[in-house]
């Protein structure tokens, strides 16, 4: 694909899809959304560009490995904030209960560990939307 | 640091296994492969170790519920360790250790590189976590997320190998998974509709003293589990994917699939029915009579089934469905004993099926024969091997000394104090029929000569080790069942709600 408004246009977008993406997914606890969908919006900023670009220049910019490290990061990120709790002497995945503050309600930080979860979740989610691509676009070879 | 693992033991198990199935698809630029395995039979031992301890406490102290996130019940998700789960734990302690261990050694060539490899064992692990999430889980909705991932895992699994058979076996078993889980969940959701919750004790409690006003409702709820899970743990007329996906898929994979997997959708019916649902109003309904029934079909069905059959693999995989016959016929009986009976089949049948499996796996894959009718003389190649494949076979038929007779001595005294004689008569044909089709392998492979020379040797060192563990496994279960039965019978018990720990 050469069309040159379809790559201007995708190169405006992606930085505003990537970010409203984030935002989905910090705001999880605060308004509708949440680190699925939050993740697919990222994960879909990705995959929008390598249909534009192509995919080999997709899989250069996010390389099978990171995608891999990515997807591990985000799980093992999840259980590492479920220990918390247990490491404090309470129950596994607790959050108030095991001394994280939980902020000011209302403000971006107000859920304690919830933020710092769905952040592993949603790369998760995206990581696995690119890999969900690159599989199927890899069967037609 | 001691007590926090140890009071948090149950939901640490799942999150272990589960933390090491992803740390494995980073491992792909070790040096050292051997390493990359030694790792995930770590996580396996580790499972066994908890599971054991698990089991003592249960054994000791009574179940215990554990809360997530320190939310009670209705709120937060909850587990409950029974001596369900303990026995449990402990046949997937038993099973995927000497499996792991038997795939440690070929498991690069079997599947093709070393990535798909990683992705086997990492499938693998998160089977194992899957069925340990099953075990401990009180949650129904934390049943259906296990099962999922459970029946995915185990799907994948067997187009491990990528050739044509396998890749067909897998997608059928894809299609029928996926059927057994839409009707699970339509199960679960007429559950959540009559009571308005999720978790286990509530919807007793809820039904308790309401089922009454429902009962048709309800008993369309219990049909779309019976068939759900039905499915999925391949009962007779529901088993038609599972012998073509255990026998094409690579030997590991098939003792997995065949001895465990299966299990845990049992297990998870016995949650539902027993603690969902409760004791009395199941057996005030006439589910267990239907059980009785399609156990008793599938014992000779499946039997005469394996016998038709001349490829090795593929006659193990319908003594699969026989044998799920036996498990299905104790939960019908509806009795402690009965139960008892077949939550010990579960256990027995998991070493013995493993072992056979991965014995037939070798002789297949250092003789490359699939077919009995051509195995004449492997006994002399291969003593071990086929050693352990009569042992794995007498346990099979209910050879007194071997675990499989323990199980099946169980299952006969509970038919008996039922007084159900026909139940009786099909144990015992359904043992001679087990005879029938699997001595004559070891016949074959010890008394008749080979033709010609043949240029095989012994299965790889490790494997041997594994099969080995596997028999001496079977010998002492079958000799020292005294914890393992108290434990069975006591997780009858509890479920059968004659003893309240729950």
């Amino acid at each position: 694909m050469s069309d040159f408004v379809l790559k201007r246009v995708v190169a405006l977008l992606l930085p505003f899809v990537q970010m409203f993406g984030l935002y989905v997914i910090f705001h999880g606890h605060l308004s509708p959304g949440g680190s699925f969908s939050g993740g697919i919006i990222v994960g879909l900023g990705m995959i929008a560009f390598s249909l534009v670009f192509g995919l080999e220049k997709g899989s250069e910019k996010l390389t099978e490995r990171t995608t891999t490290l990515i997807e591990s990061f985000g799980t093992l990120w999840y259980g590492a904030m479920g220990l918390v709790g247990v490491l404090r002497g309470s129950s596994f995945l607790m959050n108030k209960g095991s001394g994280v503050p939980l902020g000011e309600p209302g403000k971006l930080y107000s859920g304690g560990l919830i933020l710092l979860i769905t952040l592993g979740v949603g790369l998760k989610v995206a990581s696995t939307m690119v890999t969900l691509f690159n599989a199927l676009m890899e069967e037609e070879d | 640091m001691a007590t926090a693992i140890s009071e948090n033991l149950p939901v640490l198990l799942v999150v272990m296994l589960l933390s090491t199935a992803y740390i494995l698809p980073v491992l792909t630029r070790v040096r050292r492969f051997r390493l990359v395995e030694i790792f995930s039979i770590l996580a396996l031992c580790l499972t066994l170790v908890g599971g054991a301890y698990l089991a003592k406490e249960v054994l000791h102290n009574g179940s215990f519920h554990y809360q997530v996130g320190g939310w009670p019940a209705p709120w937060g998700i909850e587990l409950v360790i029974n001596s369900l789960t303990g026995l449990f734990l402990i046949t997937i302690g038993f099973v995927t250790i000497p499996i792991m261990l038997y795939a440690s050694a070929d498991l690069v060539e079997e599947v093709g590189s070393r990535q798909r490899a990683i992705w086997f064992m990492t499938l693998f692990l998160l089977l194992t976590a899957a069925l340990t999430g099953l075990a401990v889980t009180g949650d129904m909705f934390n049943v259906f997320v296990m099962v999922e991932v459970a029946s995915i895992a185990s799907v994948a699994i067997v187009s491990a190998r990528n050739d044509a058979a396998s890749v067909e076996a897998t997608f059928k078993y894809l299609m029928l998974a996926t059927i057994g889980s839409g009707f699970v969940m339509l199960g679960i959701g007429f559950l959540y509709i009559l009571t308005g919750n999720l978790n286990m004790g509530f919807i007793q409690h809820e039904l308790s003293t309401t089922w009454q006003n429902y009962p048709t409702a309800l008993w369309m709820g219990m049909s779309f589990f019976m068939v759900g899970f039905g499915v999925k743990s391949a009962l007779f007329p529901l088993h038609v994917w599972l012998p073509d996906a255990h026998s094409t898929a690579i030997t590991p994979a098939s003792a997995m699939l065949s001895s465990l997997a299966i299990k845990g959708y049992i297990i998870a019916l016995l949650k539902v029915f027993y603690m969902a649902v409760g004791a009395q109003i199941i057996l005030a309904l006439p589910i267990t009579n239907i059980l009785l029934v399609l156990g008793m079909v599938a014992i000779i069905a499946g039997a005469l089934f394996a016998l038709a059959q001349d490829e090795l693999k593929r006659r193990l995989a319908f003594s699969t469905v026989s044998q799920v016959g036996y498990i299905f016929l104790g939960i019908g009986l509806g009795t402690v004993q009965g139960l008892g009976g077949s939550l010990m089949h579960i256990l027995s049948h998991a070493i013995t099926k493993a072992l056979l499996f991965l014995a037939a796996g070798s002789i297949v894959k250092y003789t490359g024969e699939s077919k009995i009718s051509e195995m004449a003389g492997v006994g002399y190649q291969m003593p071990v091997t086929v050693g352990v494949f009569t042992v794995g076979a007498l346990s099979m038929v209910g050879i007194p000394l071997f675990s499989g007779f323990v199980s099946k001595w169980q299952l006969l005294l509970g038919s008996l104090q039922a007084g159900n004689y026909l139940a009786v008569l099909v144990l015992v044909l359904g043992s001679l029929l087990a005879a029938a089709y699997l001595l004559p392998v070891v016949k074959v492979a010890f008394f008749q000569k080979p033709e010609e020379k043949p240029l095989y040797g012994e299965a790889a060192y490790v494997q041997l080790v594994a099969m080995l563990f596997l028999a001496v496994l079977i010998i002492l279960v079958g000799t020292f069942p005294g914890a393992l039965l108290e434990l069975a019978q006591q997780a009858a018990r509890t479920l059968l709600g004659l003893e309240v720990l729950l």
